[in-house]
């Protein structure tokens, strides 16, 4: 009878010993995740930006993923067993991967044109002569924003172009855009000295989505820092979120202009450098994935892209996910990955 | 009586079931008029007295004769000119 509470503390005990050594060996630095770690060579380099060829894979055909602005690329290849990357090439695609780099006061000037008519499309052209083939363009968030409006203004369109979590329908998201839309606060009000949005501000923004998101993030690490493994999955992702970048000032001033108060996307119509750019251009097959329960950038946001698009091969997809859980997790590989890859399949754009 | 879920001697299951109650309703607060208009007057004020901090500690530097953070990024952009220029 003694022996059931006695062996019940001894887990206790032992449960509490091994949370006390994994947070030690995470607070000390001894057992962080390594992130971002598939190998890969630089293919093409233009001021901060870059692309990776991932080269562990069996070729295939290509296939370009486009990060958002404001956070770090390496979340299309968090860890080993949890990469985005890895998948695809296990599907035998060949990836490249767009990493915009860490903006300073010299990219302040960097506008939404740059990304979409200069660095991406120099980016696919160093795809192509590296592999052979025009790649199919996969881009989320805001990566998928600069994707949709080259798509919509290039000469040679990709085969096709996946765009997951892309917030179309402005007024759906959330407090920072509701403050710059309605003229509270100016976009120019958010630029610090180097002319960029801070990585804080951006930081905060986000806080504000789920106020109390990173208490529940810590109560979750601490409920699974027994477990070694689920540590490091919970660590790396966490320490991505909060390791934002400074957003290009000029590329932000021209976001909150044309797509936060035009509303540009949600009508179709995105005028960028002078030239009008018309999602009804793009005639390419495009599969719309968003999130059911993504906080970032809504359902009611990101659905409204499947109108928009007049292109006569046009998916919308829901996945069970969070916006980051479109990428990484069990929701990616087995929700977000199966989409996508059955919808190129049944395109013949698979090996 | 049906006690609420967050009352449970399990304290993370009841922290969960106090933030799947709370999170919606403080979101919704952030995004009524009074509350976004409390951010935006926090947020200008911040800049206000940011600017205000800044300029003085380096009015204090420059008149010291000592080289200011405000002295340093011109002259690094005066440099990234030049190289923009030779490229």
């Amino acid at each position: 009878m003694i022996g059931l509470p006695v062996q019940g503390l001894r887990d206790v005990v032992g449960r509490n010993a091994q949370r006390t050594v994994n947070a030690l060996r995470l607070a000390g630095g001894l057992d962080r995740p390594h992130t971002g770690c598939s190998p890969h060579v630089v293919i093409w380099r233009r001021d901060k930006a870059t692309v990776r060829h991932y080269t562990s894979g069996s070729g295939g055909l290509p296939v370009l993923l486009v990060p958002s602005l404001i956070n770090r690329s390496h979340i299309w290849d968090l860890r080993p067993g949890d990469s985005f990357v890895e998948d695809l090439q296990a599907q035998g695609y060949d990836v490249y991967l767009v990493d915009w780099g860490v903006p300073d006061e010299r990219d302040a000037h960097n506008s939404m044109a740059t990304y979409v008519d200069e660095y991406l499309p120099a980016a696919v052209a160093a795809v192509r002569d590296t592999s052979g083939a025009d790649p199919v363009v996969m881009g989320h968030c805001f990566g998928g924003v600069i994707a949709l409006l080259w798509a919509a203004s290039a000469a040679e369109p990709p085969p096709a172009l996946v765009c997951m979590g892309v917030p179309t329908n402005w007024l759906e998201m959330g407090p920072l855009a509701q403050m710059t839309r309605h003229g509270r606060l100016d976009p120019e009000d958010l630029l610090d000295d180097t002319g960029n949005v801070p990585p804080t501000t951006l930081l905060r923004s986000f806080q504000m989505l789920r106020p109390l998101g990173d208490v529940a993030g810590y109560v979750t690490l601490w409920t699974r820092l027994h477990d070694r493994r689920a540590t490091q999955a919970i660590w790396a992702l966490t320490d991505w979120a909060h390791d934002h970048v400074p957003f290009p000032g000029t590329a932000f001033v021209d976001m909150v202009r044309r797509l936060s108060r035009e509303n540009g996307l949600a009508t179709g119509s995105v005028n960028l450098a002078d030239r009008t750019r018309n999602l009804g251009d793009i005639k390419i097959p495009v599969l719309v994935v968003y999130g059911t329960y993504d906080h970032v950038t809504p359902p009611a946001s990101v659905m409204p892209l499947g109108d928009v698009l007049e292109s006569d091969d046009v998916e919308v997809a829901a996945v069970k996910a969070g916006h980051i859980g479109l990428l990484v997790g069990r929701s990616a590989k087995k929700s977000t990955l199966p989409t996508i890859t059955a919808w190129l399949q049944a395109r013949g754009l698979s090996n | 009586m049906k006690l609420p879920e967050w009352v449970s001697p399990d304290l993370t299951k009841a922290f969960f079931a106090a933030e799947r109650q709370l999170s919606p309703r403080l979101e919704a607060v952030l995004r009524t008029d009074a509350a976004l208009d409390a951010l935006a007057a926090t947020h200008a004020v911040r800049r206000i007295l940011g600017r205000a901090v800044s300029d003085t500690t380096n009015g204090v530097v420059e008149a010291l004769g000592l080289p200011s953070s405000r002295q340093v990024r011109r002259l690094q952009q005066s440099i990234d000119r030049v190289e923009r220029s030779g490229q």
